[in-house]
């Protein structure tokens, strides 16, 4: 028998029982669907991410708190170590260091008037403005005076002036209180858009010294962004505040710093690992998902081979050998689950289509991933129509023919 | 040597592990070729039994069994297929068409497992069934024919590999009258062009057209007559 025949005579057994075969699709296109809805969205983030990370440019150093460990993850207890006299005497000894960024962030529940929202604080001095590239849509940024002074000023991202203003009104002038402060809103950032993860336009900046005098109670950076002056200088630079660093911190031995300093690519690297972990992870939760799709065709394949036992047989009478059998179960199953798959891969694109668009995200899909549903789709039909496939070969032509 | 020989063939089969029955007992013939043989006895005295063993459909328990100077006991189950779909026709009292599918369909079932390329297949198929007269039905399903069509279709697709016997069981039990006629012409026909056949049944008139009437009672070969006297 031709491959083209056995499929074509598949196909047509399939429409027989259109209800049936479309619900043993069902399961198959659900877990495809996710799984590519969710490797897709993953990847749509991580592009996010890293393209702001790119955005910042490439003479950025970043010097974070925390021993590096394996995997670039820090060990809570030692983050109390980077202060903002490091920062300033970074600036003050290496000529390369053109400006610096200090910052603490933390969370914070912001209230104005009746309505509350949640918003993440950075505490930032006026370079944070240069050295990440902020613009304004109105008002100021966060200015020198401000910090001497740990006045009570905010800055607020967009998205939050909306949660708590009204779209579109401008809040200059007026009050937000959080952590038992009220703090006066003297400026909103531009709007940058932003993914899930790592949103901009839901922060709030106030003046370095006052998130460490009056919100947050402590003295330590939760990190420090430092502009090199030159690509060309990156690596000494990095060398010198790694040498300066140890030497404030009373420290010899490198593999003991108590802070890791991070250029981009170091950024990049971490970033990536992280949101790669994450989507492999969703995406297998999303796998099971089609164990379960897997299951549901071995189940309606059985029904299928006991109900056209009678077939069975008289095929088998007019001379049909196992294989051909075997064969023709098989390819029932896989174009079942084929079939289920391209159904899939279409709709998880969708689905992360309208869901990127919601995010304002950049919708990506690799063909890798496609490939890899698609010979999945392939496995899940030979993997689970192959017992009852063998059921069905091995029947016995008579007593097969004799089943009622 | 003769087309079919069978020696001593008993078949027992096991109900349950107190229970057998003896299906067939020590029976022991030969049929040679282009034999025209009918096989009579009451219900249940193993008539079905012995066309399924000659069949190739199963094996006996004991006994020989050669077909065309082979042991068809000693055959794996591939084997066995390939002997039901080169050597042999069948022909059901059930008719055994397949449902939802056209009666050219049906016919070119065994072609697909004798390995006849597709165009081939449809001629021949179109062909066997202008010959038992079906030639403007081709395209109808089972459930559109009457039981004497019907079983004209499995006629014709018994035929599609121009095997060398045609076993029939039962061939006109489901039907009557005129269209018992016009199936056992076309069964003599085939016997005249030079098949070997072998029919089942309780009608005397169907067996008055062999020239060879086996009868078997409570399992056993009781009497083989030629034109009705004991050989
Ligand atoms: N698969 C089977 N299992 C158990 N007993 C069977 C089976 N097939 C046939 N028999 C028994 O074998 C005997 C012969 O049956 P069968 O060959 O069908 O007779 P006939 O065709 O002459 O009516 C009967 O007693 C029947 O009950
Ligand atoms: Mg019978």
């Amino acid at each position: 028998m031709e491959p083209r025949e056995i499929i074509s005579e598949s196909a047509a057994t399939l429409t027989v029982n259109k209800i049936r075969t479309g619900l043993a699709m069902l399961g198959v296109v659900i877990g495809i669907g996710s799984v590519i809805a969710l490797m897709s969205l993953g990847q749509a983030s991580q592009k996010s991410i890293t393209d702001r990370i790119t955005s910042l440019g490439a003479n950025l150093l970043t010097v974070r708190p925390g021993a590096m460990q394996s995997g670039g993850i820090r060990s809570a207890s030692a983050r109390d170590t980077l202060t903002l006299e490091d920062a300033e005497a970074i600036l003050t000894s290496i000529d390369a260091v053109e400006a610096i960024a200090p910052l603490v962030n933390g969370n914070a529940q912001l209230v104005a008037k009746r309505n509350n929202t949640n918003a993440t604080v950075y505490g930032v001095t006026d370079d944070y403005q240069t050295v990440n590239n902020v613009t304004m849509a109105s008002g100021t940024f966060v200015t020198d005076r401000h910090n001497t002074a740990i006045s009570r000023v905010v800055v607020l991202g967009p998205d939050l002036v909306t949660d708590l203003f009204g779209e579109g009104t401008d809040p200059v002038g007026q009050n937000v209180r959080f952590n038992g402060q009220t703090m006066q809103v003297i400026g909103v950032t531009a709007s940058r858009g932003g993914s899930g993860f790592n949103n901009q336009d839901s922060v709030a900046f106030v003046p370095l010294k006052t998130a460490q005098a009056l919100l947050f109670g402590q003295n330590y950076l939760s990190s420090l962004g430092l502009k090199i002056s030159d690509e060309t200088l990156m690596t000494e630079a990095e060398t010198q505040v790694e040498r300066l660093l140890l030497a404030r911190h009373q420290m010899t031995n490198p593999d003991e710093a108590d802070f890791m300093i991070m250029n981009q690519e170091d950024l990049l690297a971490t970033v990536t690992e992280t949101t790669g972990t994450f989507t492999t992870l969703l995406a297998g939760i999303a796998a099971i998902s089609l164990v379960v799709g897997g299951i549901g065709i071995m189940n309606i394949m059985l029904v299928t081979v006991t109900e056209r036992t009678r077939e069975i047989g008289l095929r088998k009478a007019l001379g049909a050998k196992k294989k051909v059998i075997i064969q023709q179960f098989l390819t029932e199953a896989t174009l079942i689950t084929v079939i289920g798959g391209v159904v899939g891969v279409r709709g998880g694109m969708g689905v992360s289509l309208v869901i990127a668009q919601l995010m304002s995200l950049a919708f990506t899909i690799n063909s890798m991933s496609i490939l890899l549903a698609f010979g999945v789709s392939v496995a899940i039909g030979i993997i689970f129509g192959w017992y009852p496939a063998k059921k069905a070969a091995n029947l016995q032509p008579i007593e097969a023919l004799r089943y009622e | 040597m003769s087309l079919i020989e069978v020696k001593a063939v008993s078949k027992i089969y096991r109900v349950s592990d107190e229970v057998e029955t003896v299906a067939l007992d020590q029976v022991t013939f030969s049929v040679e070729k282009g034999e025209f043989l009918a096989i009579v006895g009451p219900s249940g005295s193993g008539k079905s039994t012995l066309m399924h063993i000659l069949g190739a459909l199963d094996v006996p328990t004991s006994g020989s069994y050669r077909l065309d100077d082979q042991e068809v006991g000693d055959l794996d189950e591939d084997t066995l297929a390939e002997i039901r779909n080169q050597k042999i026709g069948f022909v059901f009292q059930a008719y055994n068409l397949l449902p939802r599918t056209s009666a050219l369909k049906n016919v070119m079932m065994p072609m697909i497992y004798g390995g006849i390329k597709v165009k081939e297949r449809e001629k021949r198929a179109k062909q066997l069934l202008s010959q038992v007269g079906l030639a403007d039905k081709l395209n109808h399903w089972p459930n559109m024919l009457s039981g004497g069509q019907q079983q004209r279709v499995a006629i014709a697709r018994a035929l599609a590999m121009t095997p060398a016997i045609i076993l029939a069981d039962e061939p006109t039990g489901n039907i009557s009258g005129q269209q018992v006629t016009e199936i056992m012409d076309r069964l003599n026909q085939l016997n005249q062009a030079g098949h070997t056949l072998l029919i089942i049944t309780h009608d005397q008139e169907v067996a008055g057209y062999a020239k060879r009437t086996l009868t078997l009672k409570d399992s056993r070969l009781v009497a083989d007559n030629v034109n009705g006297r004991q050989r």
